[in-house]
């Protein structure tokens, strides 16, 4: 084709695709084929297209990827994704760019006399299997970690899981190491822990098509113009529709992009999104906005224990034992309870005004609204993370605003697989797959049959979770540690501890990345890893949608997939029978082992609500929500549905197929597994069943827990509050956007942001030099006073993705004493003109 | 040339000033709108170009936000 008229093929195709997201025809119910799909442009312009998942945000964009020849040339939102309709947000401009960024690791590299050098696959495979032997056989199972991320693969999540529980075929206990964290331990590990002690069963129960349905959005902390875009998108457009009646409230503690866009904006003091929350619980109460019928029916109420601790002492010294514990109430006492946070009281504490506390307030609790909350960081990177997402539950179960279309609580993600890698396969130390934990016997033993390994090899005692397992590296317990895709020696907060223990401490470091970075920087081994399209793989998403994508060009050099990098560890530890661990755990088919590891992962999720779509049909469909049920006992399992079937809606599908994508868990509308429950349980009035709170007779847990303070607050000698976070330009520690040249030149370093009064107290103009100290440390950073975001007064704000500036030497390493996440929102600063 | 698509969601009461301020872009054209909804077409020398005219256009009065749809860059690719 002349090259004029490509061009206008191109540009025509361009707008044509752009038109048809814009009206929304792109809302088909079965996908299109491929070709089509791209803009049928794939013969005239002789590129191959083929569909995949946006490499960044929680979002989880489906997108279709043109090759031609062995490049990417062209990508496109893909409108058969449910998730985003045919939309990408800016950031898609940059995705098949940080494929191609300069210094790609394109060998492995080995420390010698103090410096890496280039090795071969063979030199750096066989050290690190032999340092595993070693270790494991002087030093037993404990002294070995894994580090993971959302961003792992669920192929690679999976196959990391399984190789760290059975190295108790190698080590000299026997058992496993639960030693394994992904690094969504910090940050969404409290959304975890709320779900499953809420209602048993992990992940949100609605869908982002909630988004078209309500009214009133609620917004904890959440940036989301510039953190989920395309969400933000989606919510614009219902705005558009009905610009009167649709409401956004923002709430947070410094104005953003998404603040622009509110209808009301409660800027509240650090960590007093507590008492926000019981106020708004106590204004449902106290004006008899609750629903009832559905209290009664589907909740019971219970008391936390109190003054938790902070996790800042090793070991968890300063947490008492039954930090977890939740003793049963009554409705009246739950009400006593939530009557002290008053509006007069919460507005003193929190700072908002009252008028903006009683609006907002009456927006939630309307029985005609249909609200959604969203919340990501927030309220994840909390000391009282469990406690705060438990106390937006509780709006919606006493409104009865839940698993219904438009109604829902909704945590959100930061990474692309955050729910279906860390969470839905179980990477934390004391999970395993489907919601399993290591200490159930019963859990321990399906793994086990699964696996085809003896029981009495899963280790029953949870492994340490992310802080612990750092300070254990400082404490000198943990001898080996293999890091895969994620930036703890950036990444982690109170950053100097941690650095200086990896770097003194006798222990091995082995990372497997795709650009050098300050982890590779302290590392024994260094394996270079293929990364997006380079390889098969497969996320799940925040709405527990799964996209499936195919490997679509080559990796460049050496560098080679972590699951082939974890077979080929396992291929060299040797057992005593003259097997190795890869024969007992890996002893899948080289041609088809992608396949063979999503069944065998499968199989834990089947006939109790998590069931996951077959290989085959993710592999064909652009995403598929779970629970994805089928009809019969013979291929779910367990549950014969026959009966209630045809009463169950098939939105992502049609009436008739085998197959249901539960769009809204929970709701017998929508949800084969309750219709069923409902069918059984005729006493049970309504359509939601909180069918999997078995320990809590089906009903979900109203908690009632206090405002408690920050585990450090501002104070005389270090006055401002820091919260730390991310830019819209810069992807977590910035590994793969600072190799995009437009990124790195729009925003190059990070910078704080100041309040514009404190600035002035202080004498700080934009670009000054400030030094930020913590009790933990100094950073300097230059000054931005009118930035794009303003923080409150008297609290600053700084992008944690700058590796030559790191935010995190000052951060403290409290964490949230039953999620374990870390709070990288709250801790006491000073501020210094340099 | 690098060929994007973008959708542009604005305010109801500023349409016809996002609209002239678009038409006053080089590089930029709409191709659409529909429901307070704009499509436009960005045609650079760059990807850096055509995410720089996006933030433009983001920053524009009434504009509420903005996504991306089709992004075409094989000439960039080819000369790298
Ligand atoms: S919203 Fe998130 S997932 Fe979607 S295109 Fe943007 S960065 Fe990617």
């Amino acid at each position: 084709m002349e090259n004029f008229s490509r061009r206008n093929f191109l540009k025509s195709t361009a707008a044509s695709v752009a038109i048809s997201s814009m009206i929304g025809c792109e809302q088909k119910k079965t996908a299109e084929p491929l070709k089509q799909a791209a803009g049928g442009s794939s013969d005239q312009l002789g590129l191959e297209w083929d569909k995949a998942v946006c490499r960044f945000c929680g979002t989880g964009c489906g997108v279709l990827v043109g090759r031609k020849d062995s490049k990417i040339v062209a990508t496109k939102g893909d409108p058969d994704c449910y998730s985003n309709k045919g939309l990408n947000c800016i950031k898609g401009y940059f995705l098949s760019k940080i494929l191609y960024g300069e210094d790609r690791l394109t060998k492995p590299l080995i420390r010698k006399n103090g410096k890496l050098e280039e090795a071969t696959w063979e030199e750096a495979l066989d050290l690190i299997a032999s340092k595993y032997v070693e270790i494991l056989k002087n030093d037993g199972s404990n002294a070995v970690a894994m580090f993971g991320s959302g961003q792992w693969t669920i192929f690679e999540g999976y196959a990391a899981t399984k190789f760290m529980r059975s190295l108790g075929f190698v080590s000299k206990d026997g058992v496993g190491s639960n030693n394994i964290e992904p690094n969504a331990r910090m940050c969404m590990a409290s959304a975890v822990a709320a779900f499953m002690r809420t209602f048993q069963s992990d992940e949100p129960m609605g869908s982002y098509e909630d988004i078209e349905h309500a009214d009133t959005f609620v917004l904890w902390g959440a940036n989301m113009a510039e953190m989920h875009p395309v969400l933000f998108s989606r919510i614009v457009d219902t705005k558009i529709k009905d610009k009167i009646h649709v409401k956004l409230v923002d709430l947070g503690t410094q104005f953003t992009r998404t603040s622009e866009e509110a209808d009301l904006y409660l800027q509240f003091k650090p960590q007093t999104d507590l008492a926000i929350a019981n106020y708004f619980a106590n204004y449902i109460v106290q004006n008899n906005l609750y629903d009832k019928d559905f209290i009664e029916t589907n909740t019971v109420f219970k008391r936390g224990q109190t003054n938790i601790g902070y996790g800042l002492k090793d070991g968890g010294a300063d947490i008492p034992k039954d930090a977890e514990a939740m003793f049963p109430m009554t409705f009246d006492e739950y009400k006593a309870f939530v009557s002290t946070y008053t509006l007069e009281y919460v507005s003193e504490l929190s700072g908002v005004p009252k008028e903006k506390l009683e609006e907002a307030a009456r927006l939630i609790a309307d029985p005609k609204r249909k609200v959604v909350s969203f919340w990501t960081m927030g309220f994840n990177q909390h000391t009282r993370g469990t406690w705060v997402n438990q106390l937006v539950y509780n709006i919606h179960l006493l409104t009865g605003k839940i698993s219904k279309p438009g109604n829902g609580p909704f945590s959100l993600t930061g990474q692309p697989s955050a729910c279906g890698t860390a969470r839905e396969v179980g990477t934390f130390s004391h999970r395993l797959p489907a919601d399993m934990v290591v200490a159930n016997e019963e859990h321990r033993k399906k793994t086990a049959e699964i696996w085809k390994i003896p029981v009495e090899k899963i280790n029953p005692k949870p492994g340490l979770h992310t802080v612990e397992m750092f300070r254990a590296i400082d404490n000198g317990k943990i001898k080996l540690l293999w890091v895969q895709v994620t930036n703890p020696f950036q990444s982690m907060p109170n950053l100097n501890r941690y650095r200086k223990a990896a770097q003194e401490k006798d222990v091995f470091i082995v990372v497997s990345d795709v650009y050098p970075t300050r982890s590779t920087e302290v590392a024994d081994v260094v394996l270079p890893s293929a990364m997006w399209t380079e390889k098969e793989g497969a996320y799940g998403n925040a709405e527990r949608r799964t996209q499936h994508w195919n490997k679509i060009v080559e990796p460049p050099g050496e560098a080679k997939t972590e699951i082939w990098q974890m077979f080929e560890v396992a291929k060299r530890m040797k057992l005593d029978d003259g097997k190795t661990l890869a024969d007992l755990i890996y002893n899948y088919n080289p041609e088809t082992y992608y396949k063979e590891i999503w069944e065998e992962y499968r199989s834990f999720s089947l006939g109790i609500g998590k069931d996951l779509a077959p290989y085959d049909v993710l592999k064909e469909k652009h995403g598929v929500v779970w629970p994805y049920v089928h009809k019969t006992k013979e291929i779910n399992t367990k549950v014969d549905f026959t009966e209630v079937w045809e009463n169950v809606e098939n939105p992502e599908g049609k009436k008739g197929d085998d197959f249901i994508s539960v769009k809204w868990r929970y709701n017998a509308k929508y949800d084969p597994y309750a219709a069923k429950f409902l069918k059984d349980h005729p006493e049970h009035k309504g359509e939601i069943a909180f069918y999997k709170a078995k320990g809590n007779d089906y009903k979900a847990v109203v908690l009632a827990v206090p405002y408690e303070a920050a585990a450090e607050e501002p104070n005389n000698e270090f006055p401002f509050w820091l919260c730390t976070g991310r830019v819209l330009e810069h992807w977590h520690t910035g590994t793969m956007t600072m190799r995009v040249p437009e990124l790195r030149r729009a925003v190059p370093r990070a910078v704080v942001n100041l309040n514009p009064e404190d600035a002035k107290t202080l004498g700080i103009k934009g670009g000054d030099l400030v030094k930020i100290s913590s009790k933990r440390g100094s950073v300097v950073f230059p000054a931005d006073v009118n930035g794009r975001s303003i923080p409150a007064k008297g609290s600053v704000f700084i992008p944690f993705f700058d590796e030559t500036r790191m935010v995190n030497e000052i951060t403290i390493d409290a964490y949230c004493p039953i999620s374990k996440e870390p709070d990288y929102k709250k801790c006491a600063v000073k501020i210094e003109k340099v | 040339m690098v060929i994007s698509s973008l959708v542009i969601y604005c305010h109801s009461e500023f349409l016809d000033y996002v609209s002239e301020q678009i038409k006053t872009l080089p590089c930029v054209e709409i191709v659409g709108s529909h429901n307070s909804k704009f499509a436009v077409v960005i045609e650079t020398e760059t990807t850096e170009q055509s995410a720089e005219l996006a933030e433009e256009i983001r920053l524009f009065t009434g504009v509420l936000s903005l996504e991306l749809v089709t992004h075409f860059f094989e000439d960039e690719v080819q000369n790298s």
